[in-house]
């Protein structure tokens, strides 16, 4: 049984009243423990559609993620908001880190969230930052960073809560090729530190060659997983 | 630190001036709720006073329920004024007639009084604004209120009622409503600043007695004014318990005559209350909407990372109560200032002078008021946020 299972994965989405386009066709997929594995496919093929469900932040119209054998689309939202928040980390294009916070305070909230006390939280958010090269810049705002550092502020943060599954979303599309190839240095050693399971959507040929596994999609179908 | 009260912390800072916008709203909500309160109980109390001191006093003999008149006022006077509790009885009679100019009539409320007595017991001798008040003993004079003759600048009264062409030392005549006519001497004109006694045509209840043929013990009504230091329910036990044959009543209690003056007033009070509350949640909702609205991004981030939907909602139900509190606070000083001002400067009403009066209750109520408004307000509007898919929030697509 592998650690990540997707089986016949639907999803459609409505335009206007009446139309709708099916993004997934019934996706199959099984990704093991501490692999790396990067989802490609041209625009439209349905690849951060299915990482967003297999992240329990989208919902399936059919089908199943089971997840270290448990079945996750079928939990409550509030179960499944506890297992993002206990078990799995994101990165996003755009960072999606909370403005008005400092970068620690981004870290902070998900420690406090977790029941650790607001120093143990600080005290781990300042670990995190500094895994990621970013000691000396704890208590300034994102907007106070370059793309690069909000992007690995972005990677702190989804690393906080120690995840067995980290999913990123084209983590480097807004960075420059120096930034970018940082980015991914730095996925492959916490994969490497941590034997953490990541999966990544990218559409840069480059970072192929930078993972375990390439899976490959067209028009809402996995075409090549091998 | 709770993780909502942190959320709320930051939230607020990072968005004061519309912290100062919602805390502006809502103390002038809480002005608005407050201050017409304490408006409507400054008339109802000026409204009871003016009763009190013209047309009840503290306690009033009636007549027994299937009787028109007293019939044993003397020795009724004599038991009530034997009290220690009493300062002061006076009895009245009541009759109707038509009072004449050259070129019309009008229809008084006539009041007989013992005009001696009577001094003790109301404030008619200290509401002259014309001549002066009835001698002792005269029988062929009367006091006329201002409604029936005009104000003293000529205007009509606050009833709009045409009215008399009689000023002081004229004659004027009166048809009682048995038929009897008689001229009196207009010895003067009373304006007690509430319109009830300003229909009021005061004569001596003796000579009264004499057109209608009662002797001295009919009266309609005895008023007691009662000594410093007692309890109008204490009085009232005593008269009672004195064996009179009528009956004794608080008429300010009994009769709610303020009240039912009051009620059209009270129930727009009322009406603005609700509106007042109404619009505060309204306020508070569209505000917070907004706000979380700005900020649904921010909310799904959170959401995405693991923030509870619960941790969300109560970070901006808390952010809504801080909110309350300084719009209490801030409402507070302006409603306090407003009121020492009036406190101050008091407004004058056709009834007289009144100044805002209010409880800590009332007070209090208004806060509650402000409270659950926008706890209601925060809540409706981030929970309601919240509920947005996360995908379609960060993809811009909601």
């Amino acid at each position: 049984m592998a650690f990540i299972e997707v089986k016949n994965i639907r999803k459609s989405y409505l335009f206007g009243k009446h139309n709708s386009v099916e993004i997934l066709k019934g996706v199959n997929l099984d990704i093991e423990y501490g692999e790396f594995v990067a989802l490609v496919g041209s625009s439209g093929s349905g690849k951060s559609t299915l990482l967003y469900i297999m992240g329990l932040l989208d919902q399936a119209n059919e089908g199943k993620v089971i997840i270290h054998g448990h079945s996750m689309l079928e939990m409550t939202s509030t179960e499944q908001t506890n297992a993002r928040l206990k078990y799995l980390g994101y990165v996003f294009q755009d960072f999606n880190l909370i403005p008005e916070l400092t970068i620690t305070e981004n870290l902070e909230i998900i420690g406090i969230a977790d029941s650790m006390s607001v120093e143990e939280s600080r005290s781990r958010a300042h670990e995190c930052l500094r895994e990621v090269g970013l000691g000396d810049q704890l208590s300034k705002l994102p907007s106070e960073l370059s793309g690069g550092q909000q992007q690995r502020v972005s990677i702190a943060r989804s690393i906080m809560n120690k995840p067995l599954i980290l999913f990123a979303d084209e983590p480097t599309a807004n960075l420059d090729s120096k930034n970018s190839q940082e980015i991914m240095s730095l996925f492959r050693s916490l994969n490497k530190k941590f034997n953490m399971t990541i999966v990544m959507v990218t559409h840069e040929d480059d970072f192929k060659k930078q993972v375990d596994r390439v899976i490959e999609m067209r028009d809402g179908v996995v075409i090549d997983s091998q | 630190m709770n993780l909502s009260f942190f959320l709320a912390i930051k939230n607020l800072k990072s968005s004061i001036k519309l912290f100062f916008l919602v805390v502006s709203i809502l103390s002038f909500s809480f002005i608005n709720l407050s201050f017409f309160n304490s408006l409507n109980n400054g008339i109802e109390d000026v409204t009871n006073t003016k009763l009190v001191d013209y047309a009840f006093a503290d306690l009033t003999i009636i007549p027994k329920e299937e009787e028109t008149f007293i019939y044993e006022t003397e020795e009724i006077l004599k038991k009530v004024r034997s009290l220690g509790s009493v300062y002061a009885a006076s009895p009245r009679l009541s009759a109707t007639g038509s009072l004449f100019d050259d070129k019309g009539s009008f229809i008084p409320v006539i009041k007989g009084i013992d005009i001696n007595e009577e001094r003790y017991i109301s404030k008619f001798h200290s509401s002259i604004e014309r001549g002066s008040y009835l001698g002792r003993n005269v029988r062929d004079e009367v006091i006329l209120g201002d409604e029936l003759v005009g104000n003293l600048d000529g205007a009509k009264g606050t009833t709009g009622f045409e009215p008399l062409d009689l000023r002081v030392g004229q004659s004027a005549k009166l048809i009682f409503d048995n038929g009897v006519e008689k001229s009196y001497i207009v010895s003067g004109i009373m304006d007690t600043l509430f319109w009830i006694p300003d229909f009021y045509l005061l004569i001596s209840i003796d000579e009264l007695r004499e057109v209608y043929g009662f002797n001295e013990d009919i009266s309609s009504e005895i008023l007691i004014k009662i000594n410093k230091g007692y309890t109008k329910e204490d009085v009232k036990v005593q008269v009672a318990n004195l064996g009179i044959n009528a009956k004794v009543i608080d008429s300010l209690e009994e009769l709610s005559l303020a009240e039912t003056i009051l009620e059209s007033q009270k129930i727009t009070t009322l009406l603005a209350n609700v509106i007042g509350i109404f619009s505060t949640f309204i306020v508070i909702f569209i505000i917070i909407y907004i706000n979380v609205n700005n900020k649904k991004k921010q909310l799904s981030i959170l959401k995405a990372v693991g923030i509870s939907e619960k941790t969300i909602i109560k970070s901006y139900v808390i952010l809504s109560l801080l909110y309350a509190i300084a719009g209490i606070i801030i409402g507070f000083i302006g409603f306090a200032v407003l009121t020492l001002y009036l406190e101050l400067n008091p407004i004058k009403l056709p009834m007289g002078f009144f100044y805002p009066q209010y409880t800590i209750l009332e007070l209090l109520t208004s806060s509650l008021i402000i409270i659950v408004s926008s706890l209601f307000g925060g809540f409706f509007a981030s929970h309601k946020t919240v509920k947005k898919n996360i995908v379609s929030v960060l993809r811009g697509v909601d």
